[in-house]
């Protein structure tokens, strides 16, 4: 899934890092720095760096903080009076790869003269590395490309493709960058003329940082890029979208989503609550909602209360649909992937009712097909409805829907950590209810089989709230004080408020079934 | 993780049915080591996330007896927004007393797909300025317009965006392309709108002005690619098995027959055809024929029957032709009983000898179509066949070659074969 990320690592393998004291132009991305966060000193990764008139603006990572955390940062709110970790350095082979390597600012920088140096002597060899690289750019082995009109300078190409602009307006450039020549500085710039005479590259992306890449320079960059993979995953490690607008609120979005690349330069993304497309202006958003004729989401409605509805969809009739659904959810889920389409998921949304429509609360996405057994796929209660019971509601209703199948279910891992929140509420409560019920036994294969929970996620719910014991070398289930102060708190509240679950007399649903050719043509 | 202490404790059987307990009811001096030679189940949290601090606040709450609700995880705000909901929604929804059945998509739903903004805003302004009040161009209009200068070119010009040097489309090609989306009121503003948008791609570098998302171009390049998304994937391996294999082959086998068999029936329609020609030049043949015999009556003066002879007398039909015609084929007389003549009463020792004959004869050929039948196809492979097949031409229709050639195994080679 999401490639491991450095500062994850460096918990479990405690290699040395080189600390030292850093001033602002010295900092780069990948330095770990104490940074203000509520009055405290945190540690935190600098992720990008941002220049906007001549003010320096960090997006950083807390260690420890979940990453909806993550954050711009004026430069006033890094410590520099406490020593910094420098990034690690690259592994010495790579050093071939100078341009590209991790090495930390000082070792990079000596790898890349004396890559210049060498080139300087031996110009023939540096031809042919050039050639090389183009030939490598092309694809063909005699490549004409170099010369072609319209096509990218090598500048880009080369020196450019550890970099990465994401926002950019006239006076600001984002660069997420581990290279020197990525940050122009002062200190840098002796580094650049070198570079200049060996290869090209660095030359053109010193004078043009602001032009924004083409599609091309991009491809041409994926292409030719060693560690653009690397690189890329910096990009979605920091948020593209700064607001986004839809129905009644505003959000701030907690991830990367990859909605169109141009969004990440404007400062509010209008969805439409009904259809989920996305606008970059608001005119346009204005102009779409005056068409719009979708009332609730384009599905069947398989489940009615007083309160809420469910409605079945099925990502290969509603690819749209789905896909913004998708591209929404990521936002406020970090391990969700839009890696692939939507065809071989169901979702099932939950809606609350008014005569404006149906609108989205939140909802699960469901494998058509599950080799694991897993009922949810991904599951989301939107953040302008969270914390009102509505996470509990959707666990149970795909619970529901595995009794309907007489299967046993359990959520697709990882899970976030609402998730497992959400998730350890709902069986606490769905396993205690059932042994307070004046059993005086139970077994947990049992339990699991009345809750479609599998058995693992039972023990792991007993086990977690130390209710499994040993009594006279015999294990026993104990209800714990803890549990049964909870659980009558629970059944008080509920007296007052109401209890809100799902009722499955109104689920009229049977398990969709799939031919075999459906499953061979992808669904 | 697990000690060599657990194998002290009895496992922990899910199938087993464990008494419940209050805690009051449990010795207080038993330790919970129980629980811990469970061997710990994963939290389905990422290794990383797991020690987050908020996590683990949340957490260690719970466990210390879930006073603590006030404890949550933080997470970034949702605010009131200030746009004019009431005027963005209308209140058209009427939920039906049934629960909702819907299959229309997303596009069924929006109408033109292009949404005008600002800058197109500010053009039309200027442009409806210029117009007289009843000749106005509406924002629907030329949302149609757009909506089908982009839809055309993307039809035309699939790869625009991925080579920068595709030229613009001209207004003409843009309007051949036009379909019936674009009503009659919009189409005229076509030509009015066309610099606006022609200018618009090309800022855009003739790439679709309407935003989209970053799909897979390129296997290679787009593997890292964060924007990259909603990929297809790889078609599933059909697994193979003998019923599969089974199936496919008996299905050619169908398609084969069936192709077979159309193919004969036109074979037949072909010969019927040709037969249809030859009876045509028969007919002319006899025509020309008597002609001749007419001319040659005149010239020797008899006249009667001239009409006669020109025209194809309809024949009365002749029930002894039936007979003969019976006779001749060796076959039992099929008469009516009425008209049979009164020595058929009488068996006859010369009929019943054809009789006999005939039915060795019916015998025989029955038997020699039914080994034709077998030898249908048969390629003899073998060295200087032993019975080379003779009758085959008789019956077969020469014009019809079978395509059904099945290769049968050769039998192993002779003595002689071998010899050589
Ligand atoms: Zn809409």
């Amino acid at each position: 899934m999401v490639p491991k990320e450095s500062a994850r690592e460096s918990a479990d393998t405690p290699e040395p890092v080189e600390k030292g004291f850093a001033t602002l132009s010295t900092l780069q991305v990948g330095v770990k720095a104490f940074v203000e966060k509520e009055g405290e000193k945190r540690k935190a990764e600098i992720l990008a760096i941002q220049s906007k008139k001549g003010k320096l603006a960090f997006y950083v990572h807390y260690e420890e903080f979940n990453k909806r955390l993550d954050e711009w940062v004026p430069e006033g709110r890094i410590d520099l009076s406490k020593e910094v970790e420098w990034p690690a350095p690259e592994k010495p082979e790579k050093k071939k790869a100078a341009q590209t390597s991790k090495a930390s600012n000082k070792s990079k920088a000596d790898a890349a003269l004396a890559q210049a140096l060498r080139d300087k002597k031996n110009p023939k060899r540096a031809q042919q590395r050039q050639a090389r690289l183009d030939r490598e750019l092309s694809g063909t082995p005699d490549s004409q490309s170099i010369n072609l009109p319209g096509k990218v300078s090598r500048a880009s190409k080369a020196g450019g493709k550890e970099n990465r602009e994401i926002k950019q307006d006239k006076d600001s450039v984002t660069v997420i960058s581990e290279v020197i020549d990525g940050t122009p500085k002062a200190e840098d710039e002796d580094m650049v003329d070198l570079m200049e005479m060996a290869d090209a590259a660095a030359a053109a992306k010193a004078q043009a940082p602001h032009e924004p890449f083409s599609r091309e320079e991009e491809i041409e960059k994926l292409r030719t890029g060693g560690s653009m993979t690397q690189n890329q995953t910096e990009i979605s490690r920091v948020r593209n979208l700064s607001h986004i607008q839809m129905g009644k609120h505003e959000i701030e979005p907690w991830y990367f989503s990859p909605y169109p690349q141009e969004f990440s330069e404007v400062d509010m993304v209008y969805i439409c609550e009904s259809c989920l497309s996305y606008f970059g202006g608001l005119k346009q958003f204005t102009r779409h909602r005056a068409k719009c004729s979708l009332l609730h989401p384009p599905g069947n409605e398989i489940y009615r209360d007083e309160y809420v509805s469910f409605f079945e969809i099925d990502g290969r009739r509603q690819r749209t649909w789905c896909r913004n659904l998708c591209l929404l959810s990521k936002l406020f889920l970090d391990h969700k992937t839009l890696y692939y389409d939507v065809d071989p998921f169901l979702f099932y949304c939950m809606a609350i009712r008014d005569e404006h429509g149906c609108h989205l609360v939140g909802y699960f996405s469901k494998e058509k097909e599950s080799v694991e057994g897993y009922n949810v796929a991904c599951i989301l209660t939107l953040p302008q409805y969270q914390r009102k019971g509505f996470g509990k509601l959707l666990i149970d209703f795909s619970y529901e829907l595995s009794k309907r199948e007489g299967k046993l279910g359990s959520p697709e891992k990882p899970l976030s950590d609402l998730g497992l929140l959400g998730y350890r509420a709902y069986w606490q409560e769905t396993i205690v209810d059932l042994l307070m019920d004046g059993r005086t036994d139970a077994n947990i294969e049992e339990l699991g089989a009345t809750t479609a929970m599998t058995t693992n996620d039972v023990l792991h719910t007993l086990q977690n709230l130390n209710m499994i014991k040993t009594s006279k070398n015999q294990h026993v289930i104990v209800l714990t004080d803890a549990v049964v102060a909870q659980w009558k708190k629970q059944k008080e509240k509920e007296k007052i408020k109401g209890k809100r679950t799902i009722d499955s007399d109104k689920l009229q649903w049977r398990p969709p079934v799939f031919t075999a050719s459906s499953r061979t043509w992808n669904w | 993780m697990v000690t060599a202490q657990r194998f002290r404790q009895r496992k922990l059987s899910v199938k087993q049915s464990l008494p419940i307990l209050r805690e009051s009811d449990v010795d207080q001096s038993l330790d919970d080591d129980a629980a811990r030679h469970i061997p710990r189940i994963e939290t389905g949290v990422e290794k990383g996330e797991e020690t987050e601090h908020h996590l683990q606040a949340v957490i260690s709450a719970a466990q210390a007896g879930g006073t603590a609700a006030h404890i949550y995880i933080p997470t970034p705000e949702a605010v009131a927004s200030s746009l004019q909901y009431e005027a963005l929604y209308p209140r058209h929804f009427r939920q039906p007393a049934t629960y909702i059945r819907f299959s229309s998509t997303v596009e069924d739903c929006v109408g033109s797909p292009y949404c005008m903004d600002e800058e197109d805003e500010a053009f039309l302004r200027e442009l409806n300025a210029k117009k007289p009040q009843e000749e106005q161009c509406t924002e629907d209009q030329f949302e149609v317009v757009m909506s089908a200068f982009e839809r055309v070119s993307e039809i035309r010009q699939p790869f625009a965006s991925v080579d920068p040097n595709t030229p613009i489309l001209s207004l003409d090609e843009l309007e051949g392309g036009f379909d019936d989306t674009v009503d009659d009121a919009s189409r005229p503003f076509a030509a009015d709108i066309y610099p606006h948008w022609k200018d618009r791609r090309r800022d855009r570098e003739n790439h679709s002005l309407m935003s989209s998302l970053k799909f897979e171009r390129n296997a290679d390049t787009d593997d890292g690619d964060p924007y990259v998304c909603f990929r297809r994937r790889e078609v599933r391996q059909v697994r193979k098995t003998r019923g599969r294999d089974a199936q496919a082959t008996e299905r050619l086998f169908t398609f084969r027959r069936q192709y077979e068999t159309s193919r004969y029936l036109c074979h037949l329609v072909v010969q019927f055809q040709r037969a249809k020609a030859d009876q045509l030049a028969q007919d002319e043949l006899i025509f020309r024929q008597r002609r001749a015999l007419l001319e040659a009556k005149r010239s020797l003066g008899i006249k009667e029957g001239d009409m006669e002879l020109l025209i194809n007398q309809v024949k009365a039909p002749r029930p002894e032709a039936g007979v003969q015609r019976a006779r001749v084929a060796g076959q039992q007389p099929s008469l009516p009983a009425a008209v049979r003549p009164m020595e058929s009463d009488v068996i006859m020792y010369e009929d019943q000898k054809a009789k006999r004959a005939d039915s060795i004869r019916t015998f025989v050929n029955e038997h020699k179509q039914r080994h034709q039948v077998w030898n249908e196809g048969y390629v003899d492979d073998t060295w200087r066949p032993i019975t080379p097949p003779l009758e085959s031409a008789a019956l077969d229709d020469p014009e019809f070659v079978s395509l059904f050639n099945r290769i049968l195994p050769t039998p192993p080679t002779s003595a002689e074969g071998s010899d050589s």
